[in-house]
């Protein structure tokens, strides 16, 4: 479905219906009167009200919002900035959307007076014609602004916020409304680097968030994407069982199978040293001491991940489960017969079909456990011990910003600020990748 | 499903039991792995006394008053009907508009197709902890605070980019000519979508319905800044309270809640995998 | 291509947003406050002796679900001498706390609730609590007082209080033991071998890797915190010769005695409960708040003060404890006075005692009467480990000392590190880090 725009001839118009065009897209800077220059009075309407309703929204609110994120505030007690700088973020988010209908209004004006100058009959007046055209031609459109809606709010207000933030002194001596916060442009930045002493530390933590980002991930991935291939398997009986038990650590909150996870793992009573290790130990050969799983760093790092896989492959397994299904049989059936191997059958069709589908959901599974706060929160702290300046041997930047951040001084300015640059390091990786493996690209 | 059948060799028949023997191995061993440490955390919710279990002890003496009290001491079963409710709309109403909006990307082209999907799934990589208050403001402002539909409209607005394009690629699989031929027999847009594709995708839905239904039992932090009253708690965040205060842990009642979240989300798994069988090309037959 | 149907869309959701911020009247300013408060505002009157300058204010409090019935219990007397109305929600205390410097502005916070000891101070100086007149009735000593005191104001009234003792079980030892000496001779008892790791004893158990439970050692041996009572952030004395001593003292217990999870901080308070409910040790160290879960194990259990230490002085506990607070959004400032004096007055705090949650109250008259009385062994206990008890530093530089004292005591008793060595180190991250961050 090809959009009509890009079939169009160039077509060249006389002076008179030049003038109309012009004429209706000069109009149209006063949203609707193009369109009732155009003859469209329902769409006029329309606009105007558009326009009205946001006059009365700057008036009663937005003004007031703006002024409020520039100014932060000037009298404590009576203004909060922190409230202020929220509000001047929403505003921001609603005049990005009356600018984009500013937009589409000054080009539907003059797109419908350059159809209009070609051929006047196909033009829809009335109401229920331009409804029907609006049906067959912006389907696509119904079916995604109500999504986007959405998303604006609830995704990108909290990071410009965050972004915002950064560039204040809302830190603990700065707490609204007693205290006013203030803009200080990038000094958070510069007290972040500044910390020579963090440095060292700095590049420890970060080499285990790497270490343990790309570990856990992918063990996960391996287990789940497994799985969800054993199990596919046709002659298997107890499917369903099978099936509801994979889905276990999944249903029970991450939260709780953590906290237990803390308690299994304890050097002295937990379960893994006093009932799986002798149970292992019965076998012929094999001797397992007791394992120093909370009070020594390496074994804690073992630990952590071997539980982030085990907390994280179900969600892939019922993934690819839902992939493989997709797959047509006659593929196989046709490998078969060129004499393919179970192992060249799953190489050449089933991982590409996979990835082709859940590629970027595996990219953000690594993302998500780059910032996998609580499962190295709740496991042990970051600990046992520490690498200096406040971070525990198995903190990563995440709960190591946390320490930092929290308690009873929290420093919300440099949070958000570490936020920012942890998420670019993300981001920047994220989209080396897509572009690397065309994840995200769509075919035209 | 009709299989295909192979010469008798009898190398294939042994390599055959082998892939049996080792795919029951493989399954039996993952469900020990995966049943023993929840069995521990579940007993605990069946001990007297106030402490998680550190193994597996199966003899008693055994109490299911930690359940009593969950049940009569605390608001727990307010708190399960609110979650419920939160994850049905959050359900039904993300599974929409990712269907969709899955089905707009696959099937149509317009502006801003291919820039606008990517910047949110981007934006969407930066962590927000640190500007949960912007929710709470946000909230006060048009009067959702304490509400539980704004907490949805979060919960959902938050699902769309990546389910989003999930679906997209899943609609992919389906053939165009599907579409071609049932616009030559003279469907409309939503009919073509409603009659002919979305019962293709059927599998897809069920996971994402059950992704969607899933993810308000676990998430307690924007629960936490939203919902002000006890009240209106979600049970994660009515669970948090149990063990918040450091120094008076309810951990058992928090272990006998957490064992109710389990079980509803497990028997929706069960009754879904139908759906998950039914593949693409018995998509077309009902049930 | 666009549609008008999306333009249609868009306009409602504007003008729903609209009209949803009009109805607000717009933010930040006090109409909304007041409106939400819903009550007439008090500043207006001088004193409030007469009861009548009250009535028709409402005042909310809020609580955690531990004290919903002991305030409910007292509610009517005061609605009806004050001709006031209160309304009482159940939120979880430390949830409350976190919220308040967002619902409090919002309009939405409690006029009264109670907080901890440690964070009266810094919610105080950041401005979310109203100063307290504390009454002159010898309900309160200078102690008590310098719980709730920051910058020489006080933000709260003292509530109840709590400290470390010593639970000891009846069935394994027939009296509480009084030294450290008899600990340690208790450890070579067989009884108490730790099954899994030979050598080690399980006789008796602190968690040390947690500040709150060390600091007694600590201070005992003569360390501290800050110096001048809690007071100057230069002087940090936990790497003072004294506190190495006690932390040497700690390692033996560490390396010698104890099994390894004992180290594990996360659990360590966890394996301590569990061991003494299975009767694999005789005793332990911990606050009023374990009672009850001792008890449903079904524990005959003891309660003494902790030990005198190896050095023959008293181990020296954080002193603990809550308080009742106002918020500086309160609208209704000195009804809520009111309110913190009648809680806090000697019959509802015996109450309290008595017929709800047996904690021990802060006032004074009511400690004695318990002590008096010397039935109930567990608050006689605590009242007196509390006279040995130091005030927590109620500055905000404290959040950092409680990360660097954890790490010294796990780097010294896991034998990473000396004593002198964690200790130095520790004090090193947490002077470096007051100094970055304040």
């Amino acid at each position: 479905m090809a959009d009509k725009e890009s079939k169009k001839k160039t077509v060249v118009y006389t002076e008179e219906q030049e003038k109309n065009i012009k004429k209706a897209t000069f109009l149209s800077l006063v949203p609707g009167l193009g369109q009732l220059y155009n003859k469209q009075v329902f769409k006029a309407i329309v606009f105007f009200a558009i326009l009205i309703i946001f006059i009365i929204e700057m008036v009663v609110f937005g003004a007031g919002a703006l002024e409020g994120l520039v100014t932060l505030g000037t009298v404590p007690r009576e203004d909060h900035s922190l409230f202020m700088l929220i509000e001047g973020s929403m505003q921001i988010l609603i005049l990005l959307v009356f600018i984009l209908i500013y937009a589409i209004n000054i080009y539907d004006a003059r797109r419908v007076a350059k159809m209009r100058a070609l051929e006047s009959k196909s033009v829809n007046y009335t109401m229920k014609s331009i409804l029907l055209n609006a049906y067959n031609n912006g389907f696509a459109y119904m079916l995604t602004v109500p999504a986007y809606f959405v998303m604006l709010f609830a995704i990108l207000f909290p990071v410009l916020v965050t972004i915002f933030i950064s560039f204040t002194n809302y830190d603990f001596y700065h707490i609204p409304p007693a205290n006013l916060v203030d803009w200080v442009g990038f000094e958070t930045f510069a007290s972040i680097f500044s910390l020579s002493t963090y440095r060292d530390t700095f590049f420890d933590v970060f080499s285990w968030t790497v270490i343990w980002t790309v570990s856990a991930t992918t063990l996960q991935l391996v287990i789940g994407i497994l799985t969800a291939v054993v199990l596919n398997q046709p002659f298997i009986k107890g499917k369903r069982i099978f099936g509801v038990i994979l889905l276990l650590p999944w249903a029970v909150p991450a939260f709780i199978t953590i906290m237990s996870f803390s308690n299994m793992f304890n050097d002295s009573v937990g379960a893994i040293n006093s009932q799986v290790i002798p149970f292992i130990n019965n076998l012929p050969f094999v001797d397992i001491p007791s394992i120093a799983w909370k009070t020594n760093p390496f074994w804690t790092k073992i630990a952590i991940i071997a539980i982030q896989g085990w907390l994280g492959f179900p969600y892939i397994y019922v993934l690819v489960s839902g992939i493989l299904q997709s797959i047509p049989a006659d593929w196989y059936e046709a490998s078969v017969i060129d004499g393919a191997t179970s192992v060249q059958k799953f190489r050449y069709i089933t991982l590409p079909q996979i990835f082709a589908v859940a590629a970027p959901i595996f990219v953000t599974q690594y993302t998500g456990n780059f910032n996998n706060f609580s499962m190295i929160y709740l496991f042990n702290e970051g600990g046992p011990g520490s690498v200096g300046s406040g971070a525990g041997s198995t903190d990563i930047l995440i709960s190591w910003i946390y320490k930092l951040t929290t308690g009873q001084s929290p420093q919300f300015n440099i949070a958000s600020a570490v936020t920012l640059i942890i998420s670019a390091v993300v981001i920047t990786i994220s989209m080396l990748i897509f572009s690397r493996t065309r994840a995200f690209e769509m075919e035209d | 499903m009709a299989q295909f059948k192979p010469k008798k060799i009898r190398t294939q028949k042994t390599s055959r039991r082998l892939n049996k023997v080792f795919t029951y191995a493989y399954l039996i061993s993952l469900s020990i792995i995966i049943i023993y440490p929840l069995l521990i955390t579940a007993t605990s919710a069946f001990r007297a006394g106030n402490i998680l279990a550190f193994d597996l002890k199966l003899t008693g003496p055994w109490t299911l008053n930690n359940f009593r009290r969950l049940f009569q001491e605390t608001l727990y079963p307010q708190w399960y009907m609110n979650t419920l409710k939160v994850a049905i709309t959050t359900m039904v109403i993300q599974v929409t508009a990712i269907t969709l909006a899955g089905f707009a990307y696959s099937r149509y082209r317009f502006i801003g197709r291919k820039q606008s999907l990517k910047f949110f799934l981007i934006v969407q990589m930066v962590p927000t902890t640190a500007a949960l208050t912007a929710f709470y403001v946000m909230a006060l402002l048009i009067g959702g605070l304490d509400q539980h539909w704004f907490l949805i409209f979060v919960y959902i607005g938050g699902g769309i980019p990546m389910n989003t394009w999930l679906m997209k690629g899943y609609f992919d699989t389906v053939p165009l000519e599907l579409d071609e031929s049932a616009r030559l027999d003279g469907a409309g847009h939503f009919r073509t979508f409603w009659q002919i594709i979305l019962p293709l995708v059927r599998p897809m839905i069920a996971v994402q319905a059950l992704w969607a239904f899933m993810s308000p039992f676990g998430e307690y932090l924007l629960a936490r800044f939203l919902l002000r009253s006890p009240e209106n708690y979600t049970v994660a965040n009515g669970l948090q309270t149990f063990i918040n205060n450091q120094r008076d842990q309810r951990v058992a009642l928090f272990a006998a809640g957490a064992i109710l979240i389990a079980v509803p989300i497990a028997t929706l798994f069960f009754f879904l995998q139908k759906n998950f069988v039914s593949g693409l090309t018995a998509g077309g037959t009902k049930g | 291509m666009v549609s008008d149907w999306k333009k249609t869309k868009l306009g409602l959701i504007t003008a729903s947003a609209a009209f949803l911020l009009a109805a607000c009247g717009g933010s930040g300013d006090s109409t909304e406050s007041e409106a939400a408060a819903g009550g007439d505002t008090a500043d207006t009157t001088q004193t409030s002796d007469a009861a009548g300058d009250f009535s028709g204010q409402t005042l909310k409090v809020t609580v955690g679900d531990d004290y919903t019935s002991f305030v409910e219990s007292i509610i009517p007397s005061f609605e009806e001498e004050y001709g006031v109305t209160i309304e009482l929600a159940e939120i979880d205390m430390f949830d409350n706390l976190e919220a308040l410097p967002l619902d409090g502005p919002a309009g939405l916070g409690p006029d009264v609730m109670i907080a901890p000891y440690d964070r009266v101070g810094g919610l105080g100086l950041q401005g979310h609590l109203l100063e307290v007149e504390l009454p002159d009735d010898g309900r309160y000593d200078s102690m008590d007082e310098l719980q709730v005191t920051a910058d020489a104001t006080y933000f709260g009234s003292p509530f109840v209080i709590e400290a470390l003792v010593m639970y000891y079980n009846k069935d394994l030892i027939d009296t509480a033991p009084t030294t450290f000496a008899e600990l340690e001779a208790l450890t070579e008892d067989e009884r108490f071998a730790f099954a899994s790791e030979a050598g080690k004893s399980t006789a008796f158990l602190a968690n040390w890797v947690d500040f709150y439970n060390s600091y007694g050692l600590l201070a005992g041996f003569g360390g501290y915190v800050f110096g001048e009572e809690g007071t100057n952030i230069t002087d940090v004395g936990l790497n003072t010769p004294e506190a190495i001593e006690a932390i040497e003292y700690a390692q033996k217990w560490f390396q010698e005695i104890w099994p390894q999870g004992m180290l594990d901080k996360t659990t360590s308070g966890n394996f301590i409960d569990d061991q003494f409910i299975s009767g694999k040790t005789a005793a332990i160290t911990n606050g009023p708040w374990g009672a009850a879960s001792y008890r449903d194990g079904g524990v005959n259990y003891g309660v003494a003060p902790v030990p005198t230490l190896p050095n023959g002085e008293a181990y020296a506990p954080f002193a603990g404890g809550k308080a009742w607070v106002i918020s500086s959004y309160s609208e209704v400032g000195e009804l809520a006075q009111e309110w913190l004096n009648y809680v806090t007055n000697e019959e509802n705090m015996m109450a309290l005692f008595t017929d709800y949650t047996n904690e021990i109250p802060a006032n004074q008259a009511a400690r004695k009467q318990i002590t008096d009385a010397g039935d109930n062994e567990l608050a006689v206990a605590v009242i007196e480990q509390y006279n040995t008890a130091v005030p927590m530093p109620n500055i905000p530089e404290m959040a950092e000392v409680w990360t660097g004292a954890e790490t010294m005591m796990f780097d010294a008793g896991s034998n990473n590190k000396t004593a002198e060595e964690s200790a130095n180190d520790s004090v090193e991250i947490i002077k470096q880090n007051i100094e970055q961050k304040y």
